[in-house]
């Protein structure tokens, strides 16, 4: 179908592939390298496109997860700070529950709920809750950096993609 | 500072106002030239962006540029593209000249390289360090005879200098597939004979006077049993964190805080190259020789377990033969590398330095990674985005083994 993303890349991707990549020899190197490049990102979009929305929404559920167990150690000590990353919190379940949030719309929480916590770790500095909040933040990170390094797979970069656990966004 | 936390906002990083520069400025304190660099760098986004350049405008800035500093009239030949790096734009070209005395002489000719940065770049960093360092190695460390520095972009669209061409391979002509030198396989035989060579070249550059050099004038001193300097270096990671980042990643506060708390006090200021490792250097592949190190925008005066601990670290790793075994560089495994750079420099490595300087290289490793790339790719700062996008995909890999060190590290 002509509005079908992923037929649309699959043609641009043959044509550069099997068309104007051949008809580069000769050319200065950086152009054939650049050439390839674009290939391998048009790849990964082609791949990851489909299942950006489940992604998104994984990732978003991965930070509430953190963000409420940063509040249960850090509130009592930091309530403005902690009332603020909570408001973010309620904003993130509720886009969750939103039928019609898109892309954009996952991605801003992700990124609000970040700077929040970011926030929090900092202020949380000399308090009796810091060491437990920055233990709760890396432990969380683990999990969520597995997950994000999956979804770059096909970037080519990981020596042993098969180690990584299973795709939870799927 | 350490323990505070302060976000400028997207805005800011876009069109950023004399006032957000002034606050990073204070919040994160660096070198003055290093400062200088940053500065201009956030000042270029209130202007027009990345405008691609022709190789006849490059020739021409290059040529007016020779002959002002010549006082005589050159010609450049042969002008051509020089691929490689994620950073800079490179041309090749042959010089018709008469030397640096003046016009009297024969006229010779010399292969010469243009290299200059972009709009934005992988790297900020600032020529004019880069061409004093080269200053300061010559004769110790093979590396490209500096020429000429244009530090402010008056004759070239943008900062650039010029220094002789060095012959020369990075990758072996049977891994040349390779990006940039990551996870380089020279093989058992050439590995054989390059190793060598490597320890003992950053065992001579650790071991350079420093105080006996006034020609690096843009670097400031740091001094023998004080970590104010590595401080300087750790706020100047952060600072591009602030400048660049497109997303917060809160592990990297916590590491920012762990960095500045336990920076080493310094022992011996060294040269130190800043991005040692498999990629930045050419060799001979039939006589096994490196013939020339490359990439030293990255220098800096500071502590060599920078160096030792960055040329091991995983992103520049091999497996060796046996399947197991990891290859500092590709070039040998990490203890052996530490016990060979010992014994070639009469140098202590510091278990607890190389600890920190684990740390400190991964961080900055993230901060080029998700901060810089993405943004100088974001901004179609380059040119080369698609290569500086691609190579942001390291990203999560790199951040995720910081983490697990640094976990690994504080249990």
């Amino acid at each position: 179908m002509i509005k079908n993303f992923d037929t649309q890349l699959q043609v641009s991707l043959r044509a550069l592939r099997e068309v104007v990549a051949p008809s580069l020899e000769g050319a200065e190197k950086h152009v054939v390298e650049q050439l390839h490049l674009a290939i391998a990102t048009l790849d990964f979009v082609k791949a990851r496109m489909p299942e950006a929305r489940r992604y998104y929404r994984m990732e978003l559920r991965s930070y509430l997860d953190l963000s409420k167990d940063a509040l249960s150690v850090a509130g009592p000590e930091l309530a403005d700070d902690s009332a603020a990353l909570a408001a973010i919190v309620q904003d993130g379940a509720a886009l969750l529950l939103n039928p019609e949030a898109d892309l954009p719309d996952y991605e801003e929480a992700n990124a609000r709920i970040r700077e929040a916590l970011t926030q929090l770790s900092g202020r949380a500095v000399g308090k009796v809750c810091q060491e437990a909040l920055e233990t709760m933040i890396l432990q969380h990170s683990a999990d969520i950096l597995l997950q994000a390094r999956k979804w770059c797979i096909p970037f080519g970069f990981e020596t042993n993609p098969d180690a990584l656990p299973a795709e939870k966004w799927l | 500072m350490a323990g505070e936390y302060e976000t400028i906002c997207e805005k800011d990083r876009r069109r950023p106002t004399e006032a957000v520069l002034d606050r990073i400025r204070e919040r994160y304190p660096c070198e003055a030239e290093i400062d200088r660099v940053y500065t201009r760098k956030m000042q270029r986004r209130l202007g027009p962006g990345y405008v691609g350049v022709t190789i006849d405008m490059l020739a021409k800035g290059a040529q007016t540029l020779i002959e002002s500093e010549l006082g005589y009239a050159v010609r450049l030949e042969n002008v051509r593209w020089l691929s490689g790096g994620a950073s800079k734009l490179q041309i090749l070209f042959d010089l018709q000249w008469h030397g640096l005395r003046g016009a009297q002489g024969n006229e010779i000719c010399e292969t010469m390289v243009l290299r200059m940065e972009p709009a934005a770049s992988v790297t900020e960093s600032s020529r004019v360090r880069e061409y004093e360092v080269l200053q300061a190695v010559s004769g110790t460390i093979p590396a490209p005879d500096p020429f000429w520095v244009d530090a402010e972009g008056t004759f070239l669209p943008y900062p650039a200098m010029i220094y002789s061409f060095a012959a020369g391979t990075a990758k072996p002509s049977y891994d040349a597939g390779k990006v940039s030198g990551l996870g380089q396989n020279y093989g058992p035989d050439l590995r054989a004979r390059l190793a060598p060579h490597f320890v003992n070249l950053l065992a001579s550059l650790h071991s350079i006077n420093v105080p006996a050099l006034p020609m690096m004038a843009h670097f400031e001193r740091p001094e023998v049993g004080s970590n104010a300097s590595i401080i300087r270096q750790v706020n100047a990671l952060r600072r591009v964190w602030e400048e660049d980042r497109v997303e917060e990643e809160p592990v990297m506060e916590i590491v920012y805080r762990w960095l500045i708390a336990n920076a080493p006090v310094l022992d011996k200021v060294s040269i130190v190259h800043g991005d040692y490792r498999s990629g930045n250097f050419l060799f001979d592949e039939d006589s096994g020789r490196i013939t020339a190190w490359l990439d030293w925008e990255g220098a800096t005066l500071g502590d060599r377990h920078q160096d030792l601990t960055y040329a091991a670290m995983p992103t520049f790793q091999h497996i060796a033969e046996d399947g197991i075994t990891p290859l500092a560089s590709g070039m040998m495994p990490i203890d052996a590398f530490y016990a060979a750079y010992e014994e070639a420099s009469g140098l202590t490595v510091d278990p607890a330095r190389i600890h920190y300087f684990n740390i400190y290289n991964r961080y900055l490793i993230v901060v080029l990674l998700l901060g810089a790339s993405t943004r100088a790719s974001l901004l179609s700062g380059t040119h080369q985005d698609v290569l500086v996008n691609y190579v942001s995909g390291l990203g999560y890999l790199a951040l995720s083994d910081l983490r697990d060190y640094f976990v690994r590290g504080a249990q």
